[in-house]
């Protein structure tokens, strides 16, 4: 397990990291979230000692440098084009395996892995960000490590190369590794990740599994329309159920089908629709992020 | 250790720029040992049968290219800040000690080469360049003390280079500085400083293998104390370089 705590990391007077703690779990994938500035890249420098800051992060109970090896502990990619342009693709791989103590038969392996063996003579500093990224991937399994960070890994990637990756990250935790991801590719990580951190402004806003925060924010809920629909709000209100007015119907959270038709039955209500709601990880995001953005965008025109 | 070195190492011989200024060194010394030290040997201010002909040859190679070799070590480190492929130095190496000392120790080795292969070429080219002329060199006085003088000089000169490096990381701030100190800032300096500039860090350097056949009274400091003046310079802002490394964000 990776245990991060307390990590906090200031520039000047702009506090980029505050107090953050949370635990990337093995054998699970840890999806990494927040508006754009929200301190997530400089978390991952501060997991990984590249930045100066305070805080400590443990890799099964150790710190990164206490490992003789720790590129077989630890792979990261927190940055795509990070290779000399003209230095190849090999070349590249074998100077991370001479540092890490890792074969050089193991580069042609990961290179295969990827899907750059065919260009791995080149040098990569023409490689399309896709092929930039494959290659940082390529780096970051070179040791075998037991644990992946990863800094939106799919920027850049082809819809094939997307479900790649998921598929990858998805088996690579699966045999007992731990792979802490993060994207703005909400889609994505609600289909590949276990677990999510999400942070805003710097500080942590929810450390959780997917399903419980999909639950509790934007959560999953009922949509009913009925004959008598006053009848049936004093019936929710009688049982302490929330809900609000919506599309000519009642929006009801934390309940199922279930719950609310007996409940319109025993109210003698005929129901015209029911249905199920589950909430995008989006509408999530969003609600739990909500003011905690660093750049707001708006709309040409307006002042 | 020995894994971080050969890393090291490999991302020295594996980028085109170290080939670039290897090529360039080989132009410049072939011309300058070919012709001015070989083809024009006779001539007034060429005399063909000095007798410290080739030991000045030796130590006026490494001393004019000795930043040539310098640059490499400059190039290697800022290239790693440019390409922010510092994230891998760092998160591949036990501790950033470690990879400090490993980037010292290939800069060394590569300018122990550099040197051997200037001052190899130098004599080459010269002894090519008087065969053409159908001369032959005379005898010649070689003190051995040059060996190490000369080697003092290219690893001085490496060495400079990587600690301003290791300063400012900015790959063209550092090469300005690197050539504005002592074509610049130590010249005027050393206007102030009078014979005491002979203390500067590149001023001591360059008197570290003077011409051969001056007396003690034509140098301001001997080679010894020129040497020592350049090994209290380099360990000292290697240890200002040090802290730094240890202590800045990598980026």
């Amino acid at each position: 397990m990776i245990r991060a705590e307390h990590l906090s990391k200031r520039y000047r007077k702009k506090v980029a990291v505050d107090d953050v703690s949370f635990d990337v779990v093995t054998g699970k994938v840890t999806g990494f979230l927040g508006p754009n500035g929200a301190g997530k890249s400089t978390t991952m420098r501060l997991m990984l000692g590249l930045d100066n800051g305070s805080g400590k992060t443990t890799y099964d109970g150790k710190a990164l440098h206490e490992y003789s090896q720790p590129s077989k502990v630890v792979g990261i990619l927190l940055e795509a084009k990070a290779f000399h342009p003209t230095r190849s693709a090999h070349d590249h791989l074998k100077i991370l395996a001479d540092a890490g103590g890792i074969p050089h038969s193991r580069v042609d392996e990961v290179l295969d892995v990827v899907g750059l063996k065919d260009v791995a003579k080149k040098g990569p500093g023409k490689f399309s960000l896709g092929m930039s990224q494959r290659l940082g991937i390529a780096a970051a399994i070179l040791g075998k490590p037991k644990y992946l960070i990863l800094d939106e890994p799919a920027n850049g990637l082809d819809p094939e190369g997307i479900a790649w990756l998921r598929q990858f990250i998805k088996d690579y935790a699966d045999a007992n590794n731990a792979v802490f991801v993060s994207s703005h590719l909400l889609s994505e990580m609600a289909q590949m990740a276990d677990n999510l951190v999400v942070i805003g402004k710097g500080k942590l806003i929810a450390s959780t599994t997917i399903d419980e925060l999909l639950a509790s924010n934007g959560g999953s809920g009922v949509f009913v329309r009925v004959k008598n629909q006053s009848k049936l709000e004093k019936s929710l209100r009688d049982k302490n159920i929330d809900f609000k007015e919506q599309d000519g119907g009642l929006a009801i959270r934390g309940t199922k089908t279930d719950t609310i038709g007996e409940l319109a039955f025993a109210s003698g209500v005929p129901v015209l629709e029911l249905s199920q709601h589950s909430a995008s990880l989006e509408q999530a995001f969003f609600e739990l992020t909500a003011g905690a953005e660093e750049y707001h965008a708006k709309p040409e025109g307006k002042k | 250790m020995l894994g971080s070195l050969k890393s090291e190492l490999r991302k020295i011989w594996t980028i085109r720029s170290t080939y670039v200024v290897l090529a360039f060194a080989v132009i410049i010394i072939s011309l300058f040992a070919f012709y001015s030290e070989g083809m024009r040997a006779g001539y007034d201010s060429v005399p063909a049968d000095n007798a410290f002909k080739l030991a000045n040859l030796l130590s006026a190679a490494i001393t004019n290219l000795g930043m040539f070799g310098a640059l490499v070590g400059i190039l290697s480190f800022t290239h790693e800040y440019r390409y922010n492929t510092i994230m891998y130095t760092l998160t591949t190496s036990k501790s950033r000690t470690r990879s400090l000392l490993a980037k010292v120790a290939a800069v060394s080795i590569f300018s122990v080469f550099f040197t051997a292969f200037v001052t190899l070429l130098a004599f080459a080219a010269m002894y090519i360049g008087l065969a053409v002329k159908g001369l032959t060199l005379g005898p010649q006085t070689f003190d051995l003390n040059l060996l190490w003088q000369v080697l003092l000089v290219g690893w001085g000169y490496s060495m400079f280079g990587l600690v301003i490096a290791a300063f400012i990381r900015h790959q063209a701030g550092a090469i300005a500085a690197f050539f504005l100190v002592p074509a610049l800032v130590e010249q005027l300096a050393g206007l102030l400083l009078k014979d005491n500039r002979a203390y500067l860090p590149f001023m001591a350097l360059s008197q570290t293998a003077p011409p051969q056949g001056m007396t003690s009274s034509d140098l301001i400091l001997s080679p010894g104390k020129a040497a020592l003046v350049v090994l209290a310079y380099v360990a000292a802002s290697w240890l200002i370089a040090w802290y730094l490394f240890l202590r800045r964000d990598a980026n």
